[in-house]
């Protein structure tokens, strides 16, 4: 046995070893595997069983399956033909409510017609129906219309029914309407006039009136147009509803204008303007007149250039639209009188001349109006309408001739004047020029002949003289003057014929209506005149200089913004026509109560606060007046306020109430007093 | 050839209008009066003050808007002002003179123009016809009918058709150009209502000058029918009516022509009186302001426009007539 042999052997020895151990572990582990395989077979019949169970429930599901695929698939068919039926449902469903829908809207469409229908066959109450006042009047027309109260021309006729005033004043009875204000104190003897302004009041934007409005809006009156501020020294305002206004004196007639004076600018509009305003006025005040011109240039500049188109007021209307034949105004909801007011709607047809309202007043196509007519036309409009009525009240004016009083002049002579005053038949005149006025004569006294019961007791009105016509009576004053008829015409006692122009305004046609009346009746009696017609803008400068020959056309005693016989008496010795004639008014002239200047006399009456004082000062001023005749006043002009009661409007006062008499300078406001309290109203 | 004839003319239409134009200005600043004085008579009379009073817030108001430069510049200035379209500015007013005729001249012009075409077309007709038919009934109507409207002023017939037509008989509106409650704008209402109010102006015009036309058509038709050609066309036997129209009647229109284009250039100034009367709002109303306000501004203004429309006219008469006679186009050649 070799080596190797002997290494085989023990190679195979361990083989054999390695095989046994090998075989053993093998067995052992098939022995593992066996009980495993067994536990295996014994999981595997389990699972046989199970799989059978699995396989019998399995075709039993299967057969469930089927069934349910077949109940799926009846469903599933049944499904499809309920969709079908649902799709062809809703279809229908929706063309019936398609169809329903259109029924419903015609059904609608009915029930709306129906309803029309029977809104037309209701007998309904009568719907609210515009009630209207028709006036006529002015204004500058579109495009030149602005809206500004301070601009050319202003606003119109609209004003007063636009713009109100603290208070209205009404000449007849001496009493105030309070309008803006409530009420009004004097204080400190009448020198500071105290003024408590309504609440509630409301400018046509909405905003709310105050006191501010008052003193700005008087402010820029004073510093634009002159107002008041000479004897306004101050106006203050401690609270929104109290304006204090103190004046330089006492005086019955700064009361009336200060407080019938209207408020036009609202601060909230015209206040950037307030203070430029303002320092004028005191500028002027101070006497430094070209100063206060210089910034009134830029002021009003800047004022007038301010065109809002419409106006802004705080009264009872609001102007709406404005054109070139009519402005229309509705009624202002939040005034603080609009309870009262039952006039809708205000429409101002434009005046163009006498003789177009004559015809809208014939037409019926007028409320009210107040053109200067004849008595023929008069009776013509009272006729084709006769429900139209017409009422007098006083102009507040005479119209007077005018003698002129310059050195040289023949009618210094009183005896001449007396001469004219018998040789002219003024009831005469008065028919020729203006049928309607009132006469004067058979006085000259100066006292409007409407208020003359007021002023004149009858026992002093028979102490003066009557100047009645009387032609003969005239030539025996001239004669016993010396004065001398030669060849019909006569001359002065120094041999001259009495020849002269009578100038007269050609623009007023009653004014050169008297003036040639006037100058027949005086060649008829001897003196050679002859009627000089003059055009305005050369007149009024003409007579105040010594241009003019001897006589001319004038105002006489004009009460005009006051109704107060002062305002008369400054004219004819203080103002324009003493201006005009230069009457020696400065001079003393015998009386019963010896000798008394009138111009003297007429500063006191305007101081005067006791009535019984002012009676006594105004008696003393018509007795000069009436005997040494500074004019020959012919007749007291009236306004002819035509009315129509019951076409559009019903309840216009009595001829006899003195509402009647603020008419002159703005018969609106009268219009307006009317309808605010309720006296002037639709007819039902 | 026409047109050279119109170029040739131009130069003289611009001196003439110069010339007029100078003449103009140099009257209204010489007529008596001023606007301070108007204005002061309107403020004593509304606000009861003195004439003094009113006097010096009339000449404040005007503070600044009225030229104080002297003539000579003014005349300078408004030449240039022309110049640049501008025809001025109304003091009265305080506005541009130009704003005013933009507004206020459509109005005038549409009822003069049509009350021109109207009259002139019946005038000639009637006037043919009485010439034409000597010796009939219609000649000394017309012709009485003629003396009796040229007599009466205008303002006296517009009033009597307004007293009729409208206040009595109430076919016509009493106011304005348009009833104040229609909006106004493109539409039929405004449309008809706007006819409906121009129609007794227009009617008021057209009655006042119809006669006139007559008139001057019987005497130029009467001179035509002596023509040798009018003979001639009846002996050769030709219808009336062609005669009449196309014979006579062309040929007697001719001297017309330049009448009419005198009216329509007078038209621009307005019928101031008629157009009061109906509250018409066209030019005529400022018209009136501005002579009664002495309103230099505005009067300059509107009397400029005048002056260009019949300067205007005539130049374009020139134009049209060698058109219309060729006789003109054969002198002019």
């Amino acid at each position: 046995m070799t080596k190797i042999e002997a290494i085989l052997i023990a190679l195979l020895l361990v083989a054999i070893v390695l095989n046994g151990c090998t075989i053993a572990y093998v067995g052992s582990i098939a022995g593992q595997l066996s009980d495993k395989m067994a536990a295996i077979s014994s999981g595997v019949g389990d699972l046989k069983d199970t799989t059978g169970k699995l396989s019998a429930a399995t075709g039993d599901l299967r057969d469930t399956t089927a069934d349910l695929a077949k109940t799926m698939k009846d469903m599933a068919e049944a499904t499809k033909d309920l969709a079908g039926a649902v799709g062809a449902f809703e279809a229908r469903f929706k063309t019936i409510e398609e169809r329903l829908g259109g029924l419903e809207d015609r059904l609608g469409g009915l029930e709306e017609r129906l309803g029309a229908v029977e809104e037309r066959l209701k007998p309904k109450p009568t719907p609210a129906k515009v009630t209207e006042f028709h006036i006529a009047g002015g204004w500058p027309l579109p495009p030149a219309y602005h809206g500004n109260p301070f601009g050319p021309r202003g606003v119109g006729a609209a004003y007063w029914f636009v713009y109100e005033p603290l208070f209205y004043y009404l000449p007849g009875n001496n009493t105030f309407i309070p309008r803006l204000g409530v009420s009004y104190e004097e204080k400190e003897g009448g020198k500071v006039l105290v003024v408590h302004l309504r609440r509630g009041v409301y400018w046509h934007d909405g905003k709310p009136f105050t006191s501010k409005d008052v003193k700005t809006s008087l402010t820029l009156a004073y510093a634009i147009w002159g107002w008041d501020y000479k004897y306004v020294e101050k106006i203050e305002t401690p609270d929104d509803y109290t304006v204090v206004f103190h004046l330089t004196s006492p005086s019955p007639l700064y009361k009336v204008l200060i407080l019938g004076r209207p408020i036009l600018a609202a601060d909230h509009i015209f206040g950037k303007w307030y203070d430029k305003a303002s320092e004028i006025v005191e500028l002027k005040r101070a006497g430094k007149t070209d100063e206060a011109k210089e910034k009134l240039k830029d002021l009003t500049k800047e004022v007038t250039a301010f065109k809002p188109g419409l106006p802004t007021g705080t009264g009872p209307y609001v102007l709406k639209k404005v054109t070139s034949s009519e402005m229309y105004l509705e009624k202002f909801d939040k005034h603080w009188a609009a309870d009262k007011v039952r006039i809708d709607v205000v429409r101002i047809y434009r005046w163009t001349s006498n003789e177009v309202v004559w015809a809208y007043l014939m037409a019926g196509k007028l409320d009210a109006s107040h053109p200067a007519t004849p008595k023929d036309v008069t009776e013509e409009i009272m006729k084709v309408q006769p429900k139209t009525r017409l009422v007098l009240p006083s102009d507040l004016g005479t119209f007077a001739v005018a003698f002129n009083f310059r050195e040289g002049q023949p009618w210094r002579d009183l005896n001449l004047r007396k001469a004219v005053l018998y040789a002219v038949d003024r009831r005469k005149v008065r028919e020729v020029c203006y049928y309607y006025a009132k006469d004067v004569a058979p006085y000259n006294h100066g006292i409007l002949p409407s208020f003359e019961k007021q002023w004149l007791p009858e026992d002093f009105l028979a102490n003066l003289t009557k100047y009645e016509y009387d032609p003969e009576k005239a030539a025996k004053i001239l004669t016993d003057a010396g004065y001398k008829k030669i060849n019909g015409k006569w001359h002065t006692p120094e041999g001259k014929l009495i020849e002269f122009e009578l100038w007269v305004h050609s623009g007023y046609s009653d004014w050169v209506l008297a003036a040639q009346e006037i100058a027949r009746q005086l060649n008829d009696f001897g003196f050679s005149v002859k009627v000089r017609p003059v055009p305005g803008e050369t007149f009024w400068p003409g007579i105040r200089t010594d241009d003019f020959n001897q006589l001319t056309m004038e105002w006489g005693a004009v009460w005009w913004g006051t109704g107060h016989p002062y305002t008369g008496y400054y004219r004819l010795y203080l103002g324009d026509t003493y201006k005009t004639s230069r009457f020696p008014a400065d001079k003393a002239y015998d009386t019963p109560w010896g000798p008394l200047v009138p111009s003297k006399l007429t500063e006191q009456l305007a101081a005067e606060t006791d009535p019984e004082k002012q009676k006594d000062l105004v008696m003393k001023l018509a007795y000069i007046t009436n005997e040494y005749l500074p004019v020959m006043m012919y007749l007291e002009k009236r306004i002819m306020i035509f009315h129509v009661d019951g076409v559009r409007v019903t309840g216009w006062p009595l001829s006899t109430d003195p509402v009647w008499t603020i008419a002159p300078g703005g018969i609106e406001r009268f219009y307006v007093i009317l309808i605010t309290k309720g006296i002037l109203k639709p007819v039902e | 050839m026409a047109l050279g004839g119109f170029l040739r003319k131009l130069p003289y239409f611009f001196i003439t209008l110069l010339v007029a134009t100078t003449l103009m200005f140099f009257i209204v600043h010489n007529i008596p009066g001023d606007v301070t004085y108007v204005l002061a008579d309107q403020i004593r009379e509304e606000m009861g003050v003195t004439y003094e009073e009113a006097l010096e817030i009339a000449y404040v108001m005007y503070l600044g808007f009225r030229p104080e430069e002297p003539l000579y510049k003014q005349y300078v200035d408004y030449l240039l002002n022309l110049l640049r379209g501008n025809l001025g500015y109304a003091y009265s007013f305080r506005m541009p003179v130009n704003d005013i005729v933009i507004q206020a001249l459509p109005w005038t012009l549409l009822v003069l123009s049509l009350a021109l075409v109207i009259s002139f077309a019946i005038g000639v007709v009637l006037g043919l016809l009485i010439a034409w038919r000597r010796g009939g009934v219609l000649g000394p109507v017309v012709t009485a009918y003629a003396a009796f409207t040229d007599a009466m002023p205008d303002f006296i017939t517009a009033m009597l058709l307004y007293i009729f037509l409208a206040v009595r008989l109430g076919l016509f509106p009493l106011k304005g150009a348009y009833d104040p409650d229609i909006v106004p704008g493109f539409h039929p209402a405004f449309i008809l209502s706007v006819l409906h109010h121009a129609a007794l102006p227009i009617c008021a015009y057209v009655v006042e000058h119809i006669g006139l036309w007559a008139l001057m058509m019987k005497g130029s038709a009467t001179s035509t029918l002596e023509e040798d050609f009018v003979r001639a066309a009846v002996a050769r036997g030709l219808p009336e009516r062609r005669i009449m129209m196309s014979y006579v009647g062309r040929n007697a229109i001719l001297p017309l022509v330049a009448t009419l284009a005198i009216q329509l250039g007078t038209m621009l100034g307005g019928s101031t009186l008629v157009e009061r009367v109906f509250s018409y709002p066209g030019i005529g109303y400022f018209f009136a302001e501005a002579l009664m306000r002495r309103d230099y501004g505005l009067m300059q203004g509107l009397f400029f426009l005048i002056i260009a429309g019949i300067i205007g006219a005539n130049l374009i008469v020139e134009l049209i007539y060698p058109i219309l006679d060729p006789r003109v186009r054969r002198e002019t050649r």
